[in-house]
């Protein structure tokens, strides 16, 4: 047994963007390189029409998996909650769109799906009994910025971690405890774990600063300061920098927003993982080795591994979108970057 | 953000009607990482060698059907979403369309995804020929 491989299908986004792969030939990738099966999926990015996909797309897709002996694993589902234009979805029509999308994912076979941080816990256990009734398990994310648990962690009044909540995991946690369903739980995305920025995003956001500089006096000073203080201090320093403050957030990452430790105890609770990586180069004097140096990949996964965890990670490459701004070629081989991640899972989860 | 080359290159043609030049059109795709309802696309902005175009003056066609974009604000049905990968086919009405020879185009897509705080806006330019 032990950890499971697999792979989201987002990280060949790039390469299905350009008409290059198909979701089948990404399949074969996975089946036939990786030697693996696990499959994740982006439901809007794979299935046609969407959330009323023909009968004939269902029987094409599972006769393929069939095909291959591939593994549905989670289907990651969004909750356009501003699609109705006269109003914001309200919590009891997101229920319904989140049963709907359980029924969806169960005729495609995967086991879990996934919805994000943001999806009220309210929601969650409305549609918890369709969940069980279709044996789909439910899996919030933990995405970066938010950690697993809060510990003394102070959590920004600006940009995307103010709109999350940081006690997200325990709401979570509670609601599996209280209703005793194996039907909810969670997907930590290894991103929580990067604790600098990458170097695919420094170089994005120096090509695009009005001054560079500025990027680099971010990397420099961001672990003396609280992002909130960061802005102005920018203002000040910098005037008409011009960066945003998505920008400013991703570079003044200076330690990762989860410690690794704080898996062990959610390990019951994960339905699935998110393998998130940016940029897989090689590892000094170890030919044929890879690493992401923005993320702690080898503490996490030796706590998962002596723990017992026997679920997937699933690969989620998105290094692409920060080097898409060039020519072609620049654009990343995203296929060598998932064989490398793959190289990598193999090597820390101990798989012979 | 800057992203990916999401223009059509042959795509860029006048749009004739009755004999008389009426306007261009284009193709693009969606510079997102999934398929979008047509819905939370909050606003398409044109502008051709600098010049804007009005926002009335503006089609988005999808699957067959052409929309405006107020049209567009109401669009949820599956059949008419803007799949990822995509391109859909963007008419502009004006007199006389494009002349022939180089022009650059700037084009702005906003979009209202579900878990965003803030709505996406890309730009995208690219230079093109019209033959």
């Amino acid at each position: 047994m032990g950890i499971k491989r697999g792979v989201s299908l987002y990280s060949y986004q790039q390469a299905q963007f350009f008409k290059q792969m198909t979701w089948k030939d990404q399949i074969v990738e996975v089946h036939d390189n990786l030697k693996t099966d696990g499959i994740e999926i982006i439901d809007e990015a794979v299935i046609r029409d969407y959330p009323f996909t023909s009968e004939q797309f269902i029987y094409d897709w599972n006769n393929f998996m069939a095909r291959y002996d591939m593994k549905a694993v989670t289907m990651d589902i969004y909750l356009d909650v501003h699609q109705f234009r006269d109003h914001i979805m309200t919590h009891k029509e997101a229920a319904e769109r989140l049963k709907n999308d359980i029924k969806l994912a169960a005729k495609m076979g995967f086991s879990n799906v996934r919805p994000l941080c943001l999806v009220p816990i309210d929601v969650i256990e409305m549609a918890l009994d369709t969940a069980e009734k279709y044996n789909v398990r439910i899996g919030k994310e933990i995405h970066a910025p938010l950690p697993i648990k809060p510990g003394t962690r102070v959590q920004p009044t600006k940009g995307m971690a103010a709109a999350l909540d940081f006690k997200m995991a325990d709401q979570i946690i509670e609601l599996a405890d209280r209703t005793g369903s194996k039907h909810v739980g969670l997907v930590p995305d290894f991103g929580i774990f990067q604790h600098s920025p990458s170097q695919v995003a420094i170089d994005y956001s120096k090509r695009h600063a009005k001054i560079p500089e500025s990027i680099d006096f971010i990397l420099a000073n961001s672990k003396d300061y609280e992002l909130d203080d960061m802005y102005p201090l920018l203002d000040e320093k910098y005037p008409g920098h011009g960066l945003d403050m998505g920008t400013i957030e991703r570079m003044s990452l200076h330690e990762s927003s989860a410690s690794p430790e704080d898996i062990i105890d959610i390990i019951p609770y994960i339905v699935s993982i998110h393998g998130k990586f940016y940029n897989m180069t090689e590892i000094p004097g170890q030919p044929g080795c890879y690493e992401d140096k923005a993320i702690d990949y080898e503490t996490p996964m030796k706590y998962l591994r002596e723990h017992g965890f026997e679920g997937y990670i699933d690969s989620e490459f998105e290094g692409q979108r920060d080097q898409q701004d060039r020519g072609e070629e620049y654009l990343v081989d995203e296929v060598e970057q998932v064989r490398r991640h793959h190289e990598m899972l193999r090597r820390l989860s101990g798989e012979a | 953000m800057a992203g990916r080359q999401i223009y059509n290159p042959n795509g860029f043609h006048n749009m004739e009607k009755d004999g008389t030049i009426i306007g261009y059109e284009f193709q693009f795709k969606a510079q997102y990482y999934r398929g979008i309802t047509l819905s939370i696309v909050r606003d398409i902005q044109i502008e051709v060698d600098g010049e804007a175009a009005a926002r009335e003056d503006i089609r988005v066609t999808v699957n067959g059907e052409a929309f405006t974009l107020e049209e567009m604000r109401t669009v949820i049905d599956p059949e008419y979403r803007w799949e990822f990968g995509d391109y859909a086919t963007v008419s502009v009405k004006k007199e006389g369309g494009l002349s022939k020879g180089s022009h650059h185009i700037k084009a702005l897509q906003i979009i209202a995804p579900s878990y965003m705080p803030f709505q996406v806006e890309a730009v995208c330019e690219t230079d093109f020929v019209m033959e």
